[in-house]
């Protein structure tokens, strides 16, 4: 089914069309909820409701870009409600918390690099992974950040800061990426295949 | 700058990483969603469940029914296995084998019969010892045998010949009324008639084939049968123990009761009828200054009864119970026996005449030998009553209660006054043996776990005389005592 029969189907609330839809984009969306959320069963109660308002707003897209991109911002959006409705974007950062990651090493699973880059965003704590996510994973400004989480935009630059350089260091530590003196390693892991 | 370039790579790897990550939703995420936006179209669950409930309903009532048909049969296996068992209580593990067979074969029967014809068929399970026999006759060719599951799998085919055979015995009938039942049998299913004659030349020849090349070892056989008899005792238990016969509502509103009453008990005298005239005619009149001596005297009652409830508040009771009654005697007794006379009423005319009798006893407490005499009389009653509730408070209870007692006395002790007051005549022969008695009672019941506590005070009131119609003068016993009681529920 393509997207414009899709779409057109979601509009009139065809339960097919709808499905089809849902079948085609949940994958990639589960994947940002589960970025955002503490646990699998809760990257799920994310998603269920990002769709529904996806599926109850759809007459707002207007084919300006793409359908995955309205549907993931929706679902982003979704999330952070969420997330702002528990309160978990704001958990403070603990220096120690970030020492005692070699405790958990043993949670990252060694499969494939995504999935293991994304278990290292989560061992983040909320308040980083949140800050992270927008900024370098959904192209959100800290402005946009700022005003979403309703924090200051100087907050969101130097928790960013810190995820970041806290997110390389347990990167370097699972091996992931090498050490910054290997300077090749990103270009090599990013060049186009 | 050089750190810039590796801060944006960074970036962009973990973007491109990140966008990479997928993950499966379980399927309860999509089933949420569209709950959410198709509210009424619920329909498919819905439909599930009543399709669900309905095939729950179907197989409780295809179960109940199989069992209502194995209780209709199991009655009459069960006299036909009796009358088997008794008869070859005492015979070798060979004709256990056949009774094994016999009521294996009666079941498969029945079960044929029940469900291919009527509840007429079904009452008569007819099958003989000598069609069994041939089963077994073929069993004991065998002698020595491989292993069990081999057993085990001739035996079944045995049981299922034999079960066929027993069909077709039944259907083609031995005389005049088994012809008749199997011609209505055969018109309501001629098919399964067919099927069962297939299936039995079939199955003969494929046993016949496996016995002729294995052998059963007897030892094996006798154990299989001792298990197939403790099966078949153990179904038995079973059924019985899930067809325990429903409690009867009257069960519940039955309870028995057993009570004493201890008392104390006095009399009622009055002369008859003609009393005084007889006395004047006979110049016999009374020493108006001698007084009766009377006193009290304990009693006991002690009983069973039924008490059935007729509605909330009233009960019915009947039951068995004896009684003592007695009562105190001041006399005197003499040294030699006095002459004296009684009046009694002539039962031809019923008028009263002046008799005379013998005494030994004084009416006097003056004399040397003071004595204290006692009327008795040892009775058995059947009460017949009722009970009202008054009012009721937790696990208290109040009742009033009335009852008629036609009394047989057994005996007793009577000291009847003489005529002239002067005397006592003892003689028992007086006493009425066919009574009456009436009883009214107040008592409180206290129920405490399955049992129930009554007490309260009683009036017991003797409606005829303690004597007979013979003796003039009437003498009615009343007691006054305090009952107490336990019942239970039957």
């Amino acid at each position: 089914m393509t997207e414009e029969l899709m779409i057109a189907g979601c509009l009139k609330n065809n339960a097919a069309a709808q499905e089809a839809l849902y079948n085609r984009f949940s994958p990639r969306m589960l994947g940002v909820c589960y970025r955002f959320a503490k646990n699998r069963e809760d990257a799920e109660d994310m998603l269920q409701e990002g769709f529904v308002k996806i599926f109850t707003q759809m007459y707002q897209y207007r084919n300006e870009g793409a359908l995955e991109g309205w549907i993931r911002r929706i679902v982003v959006h979704t999330c952070i409600n969420i997330l702002k409705k528990n309160k978990k974007f704001s958990d403070s950062v603990d220096i120690m918390y970030a020492t005692g990651l070699h405790s958990r090493d043993e949670m990252i699973p060694s499969i494939l690099q995504a999935k293991q880059v994304v278990e290292c965003i989560r061992l983040l704590p909320m308040g980083y992974r949140t800050v992270l996510n927008l900024y370098a994973i959904e192209g959100f400004s800290h402005k946009e950040i700022s005003d979403l989480l309703d924090i200051e935009e100087s907050t969101s630059r130097s928790q960013y800061t810190r995820a970041k350089s806290m997110l390389e260091e347990i990167l370097i530590r699972k091996k992931i990426i090498p050490k910054p003196r290997e300077k090749s390693f990103y270009i090599a892991a990013t060049a186009p295949r | 700058m050089e750190r810039r370039i590796n801060t944006d790579n960074f970036e962009r790897f973990i973007k491109e990483k990140s966008d990479e990550f997928k993950m499966i939703p379980s399927r309860r995420v999509w089933h949420s969603i569209y709950n959410d936006l198709h509210p009424s179209r619920k329909w498919p669950s819905v439909a599930v469940c009543l399709l669900l409930i309905t095939s729950v309903l179907f197989i409780g009532y295809i179960n109940n029914t199989s069992s209502t048909n194995t209780a209709a049969t199991t009655k009459e296996k069960n006299n036909n296995n009796k009358s088997s068992l008794l008869a070859t209580n005492n015979n070798t593990i060979d004709n256990n084998n056949t009774i094994v067979n016999t009521a294996l074969n009666n079941q498969n029967t029945v079960a044929l019969i029940n469900s291919t014809s009527t509840q007429k068929n079904i009452a008569k399970p007819t099958i003989s010892f000598k069609n069994s026999n041939t089963t077994i006759a073929k069993n004991k060719v065998e002698k020595n045998i491989a292993d069990e599951e081999d057993i085990l799998s001739a035996e079944k085919k045995q049981q299922r010949i034999a079960a066929n055979k027993k069909a077709k015995i039944k259907i083609t009938g031995t005389n005049p009324s088994e012809n008749a039942v199997a011609e209505n049998f055969i018109d309501v299913d001629k098919e399964t008639v067919e099927a069962v004659e297939n299936n039995l030349s079939r199955l003969s020849a494929e046993a016949e084939k496996e016995l002729s090349t294995k052998a059963l070892p007897k030892q094996n056989i006798i154990k299989r049968k001792v298990v197939d008899l403790n099966e078949q005792k153990a179904f038995l238990e079973d059924f019985a123990m899930q067809n325990k016969a429903k409690r009867k509502p009257w069960r519940d509103r039955t309870s028995m009761e057993f009570y004493t009453t201890p008392s104390i008990g006095y009399r009622l005298m009055n002369p008859g009828i003609g009393y005084e005239s007889a006395i004047a005619a006979a110049n016999a009149n009374p020493n108006t200054g001698t007084i009766m001596n009377h006193k009290v005297g304990l009693g006991l009652e002690a009983g069973v009864g039924i008490t059935y409830s007729l509605a909330k508040n009233i009960r019915i009771k009947s039951g068995i119970q004896i009684n003592v009654t007695s009562y105190g005697i001041k006399a005197s007794e003499l040294a030699h026996p006095v002459i004296t006379t009684l009046i009694l009423n002539d039962p031809s005319t019923g008028n009263a005449f002046v008799s005379s009798a013998a005494t030994s006893v004084s009416n006097t407490t003056k004399s040397n030998n003071p004595a204290t005499l006692r009327n008795q009389t040892y009775q058995v009653s059947i009460p017949i009553g009722a009970a009202l509730k008054l009012s009721s408070n937790g696990n208290y209870d109040w009742y009033i209660g009335a009852s008629l007692q036609p009394t047989f006395v057994i005996g007793g002790k009577a000291n009847i006054i003489s005529s002239d007051r002067q005397y006592y005549i003892t003689d028992p022969s007086y006493i009425r043996k066919w009574n009456m008695n009436t009883a009214v009672e107040a008592y409180v019941n206290y129920k405490i776990g399955g049992i129930n506590l009554q007490a309260g005070p009683q009036f017991r009131y003797q409606l005829l005389s303690t004597y007979t119609k013979k003796l003039s003068v009437s003498e009615k016993l009343y007691n006054i005592g305090f009952k107490i009681g336990i019942s239970k529920n039957l």
